[in-house]
């Protein structure tokens, strides 16, 4: 019933050096991984075209993109081996502010 | 409620709940696509989320979503290319669509035709922001949600991590067990006895050597493609790029790795060889010389496997002299074994016929301070020798080796723990006319050396050759590549004899510390043993040459210089990485130091001097012998070859989301170097020191392709981490600090003795990039930048116009760990 309880901050002040030592481990991976592809050979790579199948629900209006509050219908294109997919979700305001200012200056032409 | 609570608590959570804290709402988990594994995308108590925490400890970089959550079962992949390395991956909107595709960084979202397909190639944004997945793509479990679920500090996650590489099957309450994560005793300053000594560096030698084949055995790689080659000596070599997994674990020269095929073009194959190429500035590729080519699928090119092959050699080694010092009364002299465990003896002088000239012939002549050091070992049964950055440290060792052999007849043990400086003593011994014999492991006989010809089995080669027999096996064997199987065994028992005569005439041994520990050499008996680069070994290690019946034990080193890797955490926490050299340091052995330098310019010993040798190094070189010739350098004091250049490059984000590159570091190293080059300085006078493996692969890929001459004159030059230019020197080095951030580990700079090797590598000039704001909160940087303002070469601004900074330092904090 209590679900609106009182979060505190139980962080410990000083960072553990485990901690630490992740953070480190983390942006030397980062960092190695994307030097590591830059000195890959080129790898195979497909085209990415705009699905015309989703193109009717993925076109949004000035409008429909201010409506969402909470985040505005998105899809994802992913691949399944050689079979693209589409996975329709939830994108939060940040993603969909990017379009709306495009849409904006459409409208206003 | 409670029954949330009962459902945490147990085992009854499904499969997909996060390992480390239980939370398995299907939308806010991420499995590990390498080892199945589910995690949270909550970070608890922890820096980063569960999954990323995992991942990055794991070393896997793949992972896949849950069906039931929103997005429905999927393995994160670039959708151009297929790479499904999670750390390279990002997404990229539609212009006009709300419409996001997966991309990886490169370089798929970096491809120009991009563009015309109406992507904005310009929002590119990592998967992984602020340590964890973007929350579009899996929620992060509630406030709530993670109260309730179980605490897991990051200690307990990185014992869980460690368990897993035992153990897959682990579970959190295996944490509890007892034995699980007991620490090993730590080192003592003194020993009751040999036993106690072995029961204390046992444990710790086991440790490393349980930690060693963890590491390389989880080093596999699947999908390698081979260019086959013939070598010289008509082996089989197979060319391949590995990806690098893990930059702990750095191949080298002689080690030996696995080969397979296990494709359908032929049938299963496999074959083991050493590594004869290293990835370096020229490119990728390993290469591998097969011990057997026979039967090897030269046709085929892809579906090769690369195992890691770990060796139990030298740490069984190291566990046989343990037991030895223990057990065998005649390993070492009494006065040895007590002075070794830190027994109160009175210390005694050997009466000797001192030599009326110490030098050594085709040697250079010695200082003073160096033929008191030669005197003052010859004299003692155990005597340590400090030999500062160039003070001619091997020059001295070889000297005191000539004496020796000539007082005693020998035979004289000489060993240090690399190849590099055991083959530097073993050139300057031969130099003094002694018969020296190098011996090389079975794996390193193939390796060129500028001792090759001093090796036991090149010497037994040309012995051999005086015997008919033994010629014309070796000759056959090295035609046909193979002998039969009567063949092999007569040609070995040869061979065998042929090396035992050479080792039973030779004055010298010279070999690794590990080396000593050979059968070869192990059957013989050495009164007198040298060691150097003593610092550099761990005890064990310097226990493997001194068993084999020391009298006299000389060993030099210096301890304000880099100690012995240790890769185990834990065996190092325990003191395994404090050296032989520095225990009988504080045991109160005096070394005796050498005093007179002979490679820096003396404004660059100065510092050193001052802070890490009490101010006794004297310089045997001038500013004059030291200055750079017809080299046109914008020294912001010309009398002065040093300055500490301030770079405040902003952290700046890297694609990746929260990884930082210091990019403007690399620019400035990078147009020092060209100034450098254009002046007419060559490439290997040059060495550029960088702590950080990632930075060091950015800069020499930025120099390559931004510097503004021509690539292969920065290919030429090396740009390695402190470490790897200890023991040697170069004419100007430039040091990238890299650190710009208070978060960033702090092992690399704030170690006095690696701040030491850095800072004594250069003999003309050395020039320091980084920023003064952050590295003055190290007490030990803000001395040297206090240093630096003093001498007035604390400078900014563009070098075509370097003025001196007023940059304010900050205060001093007091260093942790
Ligand atoms: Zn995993
Ligand atoms: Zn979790
Ligand atoms: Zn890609």
């Amino acid at each position: 019933q209590n679900d609106e309880m009182v979060i505190e901050h139980r962080r410990p002040a000083v960072k553990p050096v485990e901690d630490t030592e992740f953070e480190s481990a983390f942006e030397k991976m980062v960092m190695e991984n994307i030097a590591e592809r830059q000195r890959e050979n080129r790898p195979q790579q497909r085209d990415i075209a705009v699905p015309m199948t989703c193109r009717q629900t993925t076109k949004k209006t000035y409008e429909q993109l201010l409506q969402g509050k909470e985040g505005v219908e998105f899809v994802l294109m992913v691949r399944k081996g050689t079979k693209p997919q589409y996975k329709s979700f939830n994108a939060p305001p940040e993603l969909a502010s990017n379009l709306q200012q495009q849409a904006l200056a459409d409208k206003q032409e | 409620e409670e029954e949330d609570e009962a459902l945490y608590g147990s085992k009854e959570l499904p499969e997909h709940a996060c390992k480390y804290c239980g939370i398995h709402d299907p939308a806010t988990v991420v499995m590990c696509n390498i080892c199945n594994k589910w995690f949270c995308n909550g970070r608890g108590n922890t820096s980063g989320s569960h999954i990323i925490n995992h991942l990055v400890r794991a070393k896997h970089k793949e992972a896949a979503l849950h069906r039931d959550g929103p997005l429905g079962e999927t393995l994160l992949e670039c959708y151009s290319c297929g790479a499904r390395n999670v750390f390279v991956l990002g997404f990229i909107p539609a212009k006009a669509d709300s419409v996001v595709v997966l991309l990886c960084r490169q370089p798929c979202a970096a491809q120009s035709s991009l563009k015309d397909m109406n992507w904005d190639q310009e929002q590119w944004k990592p998967l992984i922001s602020d340590r964890a997945f973007l929350s579009w793509l899996v929620k992060v479990p509630s406030e709530t949600e993670q109260m309730r679920a179980r605490q897991v500090t990051p200690q307990q996650i990185g014992r869980l991590e460690e368990l897993w590489r035992d153990n897959v099957d682990a579970t959190f309450q295996d944490l509890e067990k007892p034995g699980v994560d007991e620490e090993p005793h730590q080192v003592l300053l003194r020993y009751e006895d040999g036993y106690q000594y072995q029961n204390i560096f046992g444990p710790l030698v086991k440790l490393e050597a349980d930690y060693d084949k963890r590491l390389k055995e989880s080093q596999t790689q699947e999908g390698i493609e081979v260019r086959w080659d013939v070598g010289l000596n008509k082996k089989t070599i197979a060319y391949f790029t590995l990806a690098k997994t893990d930059s702990d674990m750095k191949l080298m020269h002689g080690d030996e790795l696995r080969l397979r095929y296990v494709g359908e073009l032929h049938k299963t194959w496999s074959g083991v060889g050493h590594v004869i190429k290293v990835p370096d500035n020229y490119g990728d590729d390993v290469g591998l010389e097969l011990k057997s080519g026979a039967g090897a699928p030269l046709e085929c090119t892809s579906n090769f496997v690369v195992d890691f092959i770990w060796k139990s050699t030298s740490f069984d080694r190291m566990q046989l002299a343990l037991r030895k010092f223990a057990v065998d009364d005649s390993s070492v002299s009494g006065y040895i074994y007590r002075r070794l465990l830190g027994h109160e003896v009175e210390e005694v002088l050997f009466r000797v016929h001192l030599p009326k000239h110490f030098s050594a012939p085709n040697l250079p002549d010695l200082n003073r301070s160096q033929v008191y050091a030669v005197k003052h070992a010859l004299q003692r049964p155990l005597s340590l020798i400090q030999g500062p950055p160039g003070t001619g440290k091997t020059v001295t060792s070889a000297t005191i080796v000539y004496q020796l052999v000539r007082q005693s007849g020998g035979p004289v043990l000489v060993c240090a723990p690399s190849n590099t400086a055991v083959d530097q003593l073993t050139e300057k011994i031969h130099r003094t006319g002694l018969k020296v014999v190098r011996l090389c492991a079975k794996s390193r006989e193939a390796m060129e050396s500028s001792v090759s010809f001093l090796a036991l089995h090149e010497q037994a080669r040309a012995l051999g050759s005086a015997d008919s027999e033994l010629r014309k096996l070796t000759r056959l064997k090295e035609e046909a590549g193979e002998l039969s199987a009567a063949d092999e065994r007569r040609y070995r028992a040869l061979r065998r004899a042929a090396e035992r005569r050479l080792l039973d005439a030779a004055d010298v041994v010279c070999t690794t510390c590990v080396g000593a520990g050979d059968p070869r050499v192990a059957r013989m008996r050495f009164q007198s043993i040298l060691i150097d680069e003593g610092m550099q070994s761990t005890e064990p290690e310097c226990m493997v040459p001194v068993v084999l019946g020391a009298r006299q034990l000389i060993l030099v080193g210096d301890h304000c210089q880099l100690g012995p890797v240790v890769m185990c955490k834990k065996a190092a926490k325990a003191g395994l990485s404090q050296s032989l050299f520095e225990r009988l340091v504080v045991l109160g052995i005096r070394p005796f130091r050498l005093e007179v330098q002979y490679r820096m310019h003396p404004e660059l010993s100065r510092f050193p001097s001052d802070f890490f040798y009490e101010g006794s190094l004297q310089n045997g070189v001038s500013a004059e012998d030291r200055r750079l010739h017809k080299i046109d350098f914008p020294w912001p004091r010309p009398d002065r070859p040093m300055f500490f250049y301030v770079t405040q490059g902003q952290e700046e984000i890297a694609g990746s989301g929260t990884s930082y590159l210091n990019r403007t570091e690399a620019a400035n190293v990078e147009k020092l170097t060209t100034r450098f080059l254009k002046a007419g300085v060559r490439p290997e006078q040059i060495g550029i020191i960088t702590p950080y493996e990632g930075q060091r692969s950015y800069l020499v890929q930025h120099m390559q392709y931004q510097g503004s001459l021509h690539a292969k004159l920065y290919q030429e030059i090396e740009v390695a981490s402190v470490d790897a230019f200890q023991g040697r020197e170069k004419d100007i080095i430039i040091m990238s600090c890299v650190r710009s951030n208070e978060h960033q580990g702090i092992g690399f700079l704030s170690d006095p003795r690696r701040l030491n090797v850095a800072l004594t590598r250069a003999k003309y000039g050395l020039i320091v990039v980084g920023n003064p704001k952050v590295l003055s909160k190290q007490p030990l940087w803000n001395h040297l930048l206090a240093f630096y303002k003093e001498r007035r070469v604390l400078t900014e601004g563009p070098l075509s116009n370097l003025k001196e900074s007023a940059i304010q330092f900050a205060k001093p904090k007091k260093l942790v760990n």
